[in-house]
């Protein structure tokens, strides 16, 4: 294996008969590395292998140069945010950032001093003194941020560190990790949303059912997005005639009736929301309510890996 | 892909000077910090409160006795040793304690904030069993300490200080025993309660007191040798087999040692290599 930051080979991870990762390869050497894909993706299970916190089945998986099991040489360079969000509900903020910066090996008063640095660095200073459990969700995602900030770490392996904050506090942690991204500290991190990778990096990986569909640039991956049918639904008082009328749009490829319900597939979402918009302002079929099907990176998935489906 | 990797990132404000100071913590500074945690967390709960309560429950009975002429002497002090400490809070105490140490982070997740760092994987269980061990062996020692003022004071004190010495190296030896043989059913068992209430209580608890050889096979057995007792065998089966004569002291002692020593390192080696939750 070469000298990239992040890199596997031949990497699979199965639980009993559950294979989570299937001969997993990449080499990257991007600082921010977005890693993309669906629930039960194997994303979390990837990054947890790159924390030392699980053991490959088979092949080989490397952070910084280091295989990361059992790897005390590397957990002191490294900081994790997990997904989950479990915690030692009675300590206060302080202390828990505090305690585990006191086992980088910092003396007390330097992993206190390191601690409320961290808290600072994510607006969490003024609830430093308050036990975990009092925190909202979006506080206590960005304590397990400043946990895993507060010794300097020279890699970032961040589980879904944006779900649950307010729009507010993503724009500041994504701003965060970009700085921290440019000071040269390799972030790798997950989310199931495209958009937020893209505000940090422009190199992702991108993985479906424990397989890497694809890595590279951001663009070629969005390019592969919106070349994806896109499907929307429709409720309305008429839609037998509207169903009829739809077929009749030039790029609507398909259309099926669902009771009270239209569900189309276009080529060109735009065009067809401001057709429909035109159709749902003229009263003509009574359209109720419309929905997009595919706003979330599931749909994208499905369509990515079932290339024969098309 | 193939570019060297950049050389650290430049510290944040305060880190230069904290990171030359730094120091990977050792083995033992770091179990003493997760030993730390661990107690924090357990000591904490409200049931673990209320098993406080019930550890004065033996000094409440040692008053009185003492006062309505019950007890009171080397006597009483042995049949609280063997049947409250040894049989109840020794067994019982470092059942639920040594069974948390292991499973309860795995199951809370927890587990995942000590893993990641720069501490080796053993020293992460040894850190809390060793927490385990040292707060039963001096919570008991206290409390023992409590009964024998009350079974032997104030008249006699002095001269049942060997005697004490003798229960609290007991209770010393049961702590470490039982820490580790809980330690490993946590360690082995998926839901590990239940193998443990049958080691603590079946095999413990019953087969220490068989007649015949098998209390042999029981660490309370070599246990209450050292206190000088031994097996208190019942029932039909003591018109077929003898009752076992107390091992010798020193017999006992390298038992117990062995033990201590073997169930404390399989625990610690195999929970070293269990994966995160």
């Amino acid at each position: 294996m070469g000298s990239a930051r992040v890199q596997a080979s031949g990497l699979c991870k199965w639980y009993g008969p559950v294979v989570a990762l299937n001969d997993l390869g990449f080499a990257v050497q991007a600082p921010v590395v977005g890693l993309l894909g669906p629930n039960g993706a194997g994303k979390s299970t990837l990054l947890k292998l790159l924390c030392g916190q699980l053991r490959p089945s088979k092949g080989e998986v490397r952070l910084l140069g280091e295989a990361p099991w059992d790897n005390r040489r590397l957990m002191a360079r490294l900081g994790y945010c997990p997904e989950h969000d479990r915690f030692y509900e009675d300590m206060p903020a302080l202390e828990f950032v505090a305690l585990l910066t006191r086992l980088h090996g910092f003396d007390s008063p330097d992993a206190a001093r390191l601690a409320r640095a961290a808290l600072a660095e994510v607006e969490l200073e003024e609830v430093a003194a308050r036990p975990i459990r009092a925190l909202s969700h979006g506080m206590r995602q960005r304590l397990k941020l400043a946990q895993a900030l507060a010794h300097g770490p020279e890699a970032l392996v961040l589980d879904e560190p944006l779900s649950g904050l307010d729009p507010l506090q993503r724009a500041r942690v994504i701003e965060l990790l970009r700085r921290l991204g440019d000071r040269g500290v390799s972030v790798l991190i997950s989310s199931h949303v495209l958009h937020e990778l893209e505000a940090m990096t422009d190199h992702i990986l991108l993985l479906s059912r424990g397989r890497m569909l694809a890595q590279g640039a951001v663009g070629e991956v969005r390019a592969l997005i919106d070349a994806h049918p896109h499907r929307i639904a429709l409720e309305a008082a008429r839609p037998r005639e509207l169903g009829r009328e739809l077929l009749s749009f030039e790029d609507v490829v398909r259309v099926e009736l669902e009771g009270a319900r239209v569900v189309i597939e276009t080529r060109s979402p735009d065009t067809c929301y401001e057709r429909i918009g035109e159709l749902a302002a003229s009263g003509a079929f009574g359209i109720r309510a419309m929905l997009s099907l595919d706003d979330n990176m599931e749909a994208v998935f499905r369509y990515l890996v079932q290339p024969e489906e098309r | 892909m193939s570019a060297p990797a950049p050389s650290p990132p430049p510290p944040a404000e305060g880190l230069a000077e904290a990171l030359a100071r730094r120091r990977l913590p050792g083995a033992l500074e770091a179990g003493w910090l997760l030993g730390r945690v661990f107690f924090r967390q357990v000591l904490g709960r409200r049931r673990v409160l209320w098993a406080g309560l019930v550890m004065l429950v033996p000094l409440g009975m040692a008053i009185y006795a003492r006062a309505t002429g019950g007890g009171s002497g080397e006597g009483f002090f042995l049949e609280m040793t063997v049947n409250v400490f040894l049989q109840f809070f020794s067994l019982g105490l470092t059942l639920y304690l040594a069974v948390s140490a292991v499973r309860d982070e795995h199951e809370d997740r927890t587990i995942v904030f000590l893993l990641a760092r720069p501490v080796e994987r053993w020293v992460i269980l040894a850190g809390k069993l060793g927490a385990v061990a040292a707060v039963v062996a001096l919570g008991q020692a206290l409390l023992a300490c409590g009964v024998y003022a009350v079974a032997f004071g104030p008249g006699g004190l002095l001269a049942g200080l060997p005697r004490l010495a003798n229960v609290l190296g007991v209770l010393t030896l049961a702590a470490l025993v039982y820490t580790g043989l809980f330690g490993l059913c946590g360690v082995l068992f998926r839901h590990p309660m239940i193998p443990a209430l049958v080691v603590a209580f079946g095999w413990e608890g019953a087969v220490a007191n068989l007649p015949g050889a098998f209390p042999r096979l029981t660490a309370m057995f070599y246990l209450k040798s050292l206190l000088g007792l031994g097996p208190e065998a019942h029932g039909l089966l003591t018109l077929l087999l003898p009752a076992t004569a107390p091992a010798a002291a020193l017999t006992a002692l390298a038992v117990l040692g062995v033990a201590a020593a073997a169930l404390l390192g399989l625990a610690v080696s195999l929970g070293a290599r269990k994966e995160a939750p």
